[in-house]
C-alpha cells in the first residue's frame, strides 16, 4: 500500500504540484471524519530588517487533515502555503541533521522528530532555542556553541605523529563499545541551550553537549591526550558550572545522556595525574 | 605576565582546604590580564573564554569540587554523631563545617548569578565577610551560651 | 632599525606564545581560533543588538528541574537562617534558652509549635536527603531518566515523612 502510494506520488509530483496534495487528501479521505481538524501554532516572530522590530508571537491555523505528522510538516505547509517570510533551519527532516532544533511546547527537540499534539484544543508554541541570539525567527546565532566545540579540539590526537597515514589505528571490540551512547550526537544544541547553567554563563562554560563530545575523545582509547584534555577544564567554569539539574539528558532527541558524560568526566578529573598533563 | 604569575601563586596556595576561599579570586585576575590584550567592546571583555584558565597547571578546581564533596559526607555524619553524643568538639565542628558548606554553596550561586569584575569582588567580598562573622557567631555561641547541640534539642523538647 | 624591529617582533612572538600555550601549536593551521570566533560572537551580537531567545518564561518545568532548584533555595535559606541565629548570638544580650522561654510564655498553641517545627524540619531534610542524591549522581549512579524521577520522588516522600516525624518529636 505504502509502496503504491509512494510510486503514485512520486508519478503525480513529476507532473505538478497540486496532484500531491490530492494524493495526501485520498489517503486521508479513507478516515470517515472528514470535517477539518484546525490547530493553532503559535510562533516566535522577529524580523532584522524592519527596524525597531519586536519580538511577538504570530498564530497560524492549519487544517491537520492536510498537513504530515510532525511540527517539521507544519513549518514547511506554513511557509510553503501561508507566508514564505517564516523562517526556520531544516534539512534532513530525519534527526540526523540536528538543524531544526527548537523549543516546542517547552521543551528543546527536533521540529523533525516532534509529531504535531493532535488534540485541536491546545495550541503549539514553537520557540528559537532558549537563551540564544536570535539571527530571524527562529534561526538562533550557533557560532559561540560551534566555537566551544572547536576548543575542545574534537579530532584524534597523537602524541607520536610519525605513523600517520601508515596504518589504521585499531580499536578492542570493547574500546570501542564505550564510544557508544556518545559518538552519535548530531550538535544539535537541544541540550545544551536546555541547561540553565549554560543560560547564564555561555560565555565561559562549556555546556553538556561540548563535554559530551570532550568525554568521547578523553575516552577514545586511540587518543593520547586524555590529561591535557582534562587539564584543560581545570577552572571553575568550563565543567564545574554543571550542578546535575538534568534538563540535557531529559530533552535529549537522540536520547543519549550528556549528564552522565558529565559525571564521568568530574570522576576522572579527580584521579588523573596532572604531570602526564604538564608533560603533554 | 604578571597577572598569570600572581594567578598561579594563588592555585599553589588554595592546595591547603581551609585557603580555597581566595581562589574564587582567580577569575577577576584572570579578566583582567585578559583586558590588556585586546580591546574589543566593553560587553565582549566580559566574555574572557575557557581556555584563558587552561594551562594553570593545577587541579585547584578540582580539588574544590572534591572539597566540597567531602565535607558535605563529613557534614553528614556528623548529623548522628551531635544527635548521640552532643560534645563541645561537636559544636565546634559542627560551627565550622556548617559555615564552609554554606560559604561553598553561596559561592556557587554568586559564580554563576554574578557577572562583571567589580560585582563579582563586591559580592565575594561581602561573602567572606558573611562567613566570617557567621563562624565568628556560631564559635562565640558554642562558647559563652548552651551550644549547638543543646541549641537544637532545647528547640525541639519545646 | 632593522634589528629594533626584529627584536620587537620577536619579543611580541614570544610572550604571545607562552600565554596561549599548549593551544597554541594547534591554533595555527586553522586559520582563526575558537577563541577568536568568541569574541567575534560577543562583538557580533552585541553590535547588531538581536534580541535574546525567551528561555525561564517559556522552558516547560519538570520535576527535576524544581528539585534542583528547590536544592539552591533551601540551601540559601538554610545558610541565611544559621547567619541571622550567628548574628543574633553575638548581638543579643541575653542567652538562648531566655529567648526560648520568652518565645514559649506567648503561649503558642500546640498546632503552631508543631507546624513551626515541620516549617524547619523540612527545608533540613529535604536539603539533606536531595543531596545524598546529589552525592550518589556525584559518584556516577542513577542517570538513567526514569532513575532521576524515582530518586526524586523517594527524596520528596522521604522528606515528607521525615519532617512529619520530627514535627511530632
Amino acid at each position: 500500500m505504502a509502496a503504491v502510494c509512494f510510486s503514485l506520488s512520486r508519478c503525480c509530483s513529476a507532473v505538478h504540484r497540486p496532484a500531491v496534495t490530492a494524493v495526501r487528501f485520498a489517503q486521508t479521505a479513507a478516515a470517515p471524519a472528514a470535517q477539518p481538524r484546525i490547530k493553532k501554532f503559535q510562533i516566535y516572530r522577529w524580523d532584522p530588517d524592519t527596524v525597531g522590530d519586536k519580538p511577538r508571537m504570530q498564530t497560524y491555523e492549519i487544517d491537520l487533515n492536510t498537513c504530515g505528522p510532525m511540527v517539521l510538516d507544519a513549518l514547511i505547509k506554513i511557509k510553503n502555503e501561508m507566508d514564505s517570510t517564516l523562517t526556520f533551519r531544516r534539512s534532513c527532516r530525519e534527526g540526523i541533521c540536528g538543524s531544526c532544533a527548537m523549543n516546542i511546547n517547552g521543551g528543546n527537540t527536533l521540529a523533525c522528530l516532534n509529531k504535531i499534539d493532535t488534540n485541536t484544543s491546545k495550541v503549539t508554541k514553537i520557540y528559537p532555542l532558549p537563551h540564544m541570539y536570535v539571527v530571524k525567527d527562529l534561526v538562533p546565532d550557533m557560532s559561540n556553541f560551534y566555537a566551544q566545540y572547536k576548543s575542545i579540539e574534537p579530532y584524534l590526537k597523537k602524541k607520536d605523529e610519525s605513523q600517520q597515514g601508515k596504518q589504521q589505528y585499531l580499536q578492542s571490540v570493547e574500546d570501542r563499545q564505550k564510544l557508544d551512547g556518545l559518538y552519535e550526537c548530531i550538535l544539535c544544541a537541544c541540550c545544551s541551550t536546555s541547561c540553565p547553567s549554560y543560560w547564564w554563563n555561555a560565555d565561559k562554560y562549556l555546556g553538556p553537549a561540548v563535554l559530551m563530545q570532550a568525554y568521547r575523545w578523553m575516552i577514545d582509547s586511540r587518543d593520547d591526550f586524555t590529561e591535557d584534555r582534562l587539564s584543560k577544564l581545570q577552572d571553575p567554569f568550563s565543567l564545574y558550572r554543571c550542578h546535575t539539574i538534568m534538563n540535557c539528558t531529559r530533552t535529549c532527541p537522540k536520547g543519549l545522556n550528556p549528564g552522565k558524560a558529565i559525571a564521568e568526566i568530574k570522576k576522572m578529573m579527580v584521579t588523573y595525574k596532572q604531570k602526564d598533563a604538564v608533560a603533554a | 605576565m604578571a597577572a598569570l604569575v600572581r594567578i598561579s601563586s594563588l592555585c599553589h596556595r588554595g592546595v591547603s582546604p581551609l585557603l580555597f576561599r581566595p581562589s574564587s579570586l582567580i577569575r577577576p585576575l584572570a579578566v583582567q590580564q585578559k583586558d590588556h590584550d585586546c580591546s574589543y567592546l566593553i560587553s565582549a571583555r566580559i566574555h574572557a573564554t575557557p581556555s584563558n584558565y587552561a594551562g594553570s597547571g593545577s587541579k585547584a578546581a578540582t580539588m574544590h569540587w572534591t572539597g566540597e564533596r567531602i565535607l558535605s559526607i563529613a557534614l553528614l555524619s556528623l548529623a548522628p554523631v551531635a544527635y548521640f553524643c552532643p560534645s563541645p568538639a561537636v559544636d565546634y565542628s559542627l560551627a565550622a563545617a556548617l559555615t564552609l558548606h554554606g560559604h561553598w554553596g553561596l559561592g556557587q550561586v554568586v559564580t554563576d548569578y554574578v557577572h562583571g569584575d567589580a560585582k563579582i569582588k563586591m559580592a565575594n567580598a561581602g561573602l567572606f565577610v558573611l562567613s566570617t562573622v557567621t563562624f565568628a557567631g556560631l564559635c562565640y555561641f558554642n562558647y559563652h551560651d548552651v551550644g549547638i547541640c543543646k541549641a537544637v534539642a532545647l528547640l525541639w523538647s519545646k | 632599525m632593522a634589528l629594533l624591529l626584529r627584536t620587537v617582533a620577536r619579543q611580541g612572538l614570544y610572550s604571545s606564545r607562552s600565554q596561549f600555550g599548549v593551544l597554541y601549536r594547534h591554533a595555527v593551521p586553522m586559520g582563526t581560533t575558537s577563541n577568536e570566533e568568541m569574541d567575534k560572537f560577543w562583538a557580533k551580537n552585541t553590535r547588531l543588538n538581536r534580541p535574546m531567545s525567551p528561555h525561564m518564561t517559556i522552558y516547560k518545568w519538570s520535576v527535576p528541574m524544581a528539585m534542583s532548584i528547590s536544592h539552591r533555595g533551601t540551601g540559601i535559606a538554610l545558610s541565611s537562617g544559621i547567619s541571622a541565629f550567628a548574628l543574633a548570638a553575638l548581638v543579643l544580650p541575653e542567652s538562648y534558652p531566655y529567648y526560648l522561654d520568652l518565645i514559649h510564655s506567648l503561649t503558642f498553641g500546640p498546632q503552631f509549635l508543631a507546624f513551626s517545627k515541620f516549617a524547619l524540619a523540612f527545608p533540613v531534610v529535604y536539603h539533606t536527603y536531595n543531596g545524598i542524591r546529589h552525592l550518589a549522581w556525584d559518584a556516577g549512579k542513577g542517570f538513567k531518566i526514569p532513575e532521576v524521577y524515582r530518586s526524586g520522588y523517594v527524596v520528596l516522600g522521604l522528606t515528607v515523612l521525615t519532617s512529619i516525624g520530627l514535627a511530632a518529636m
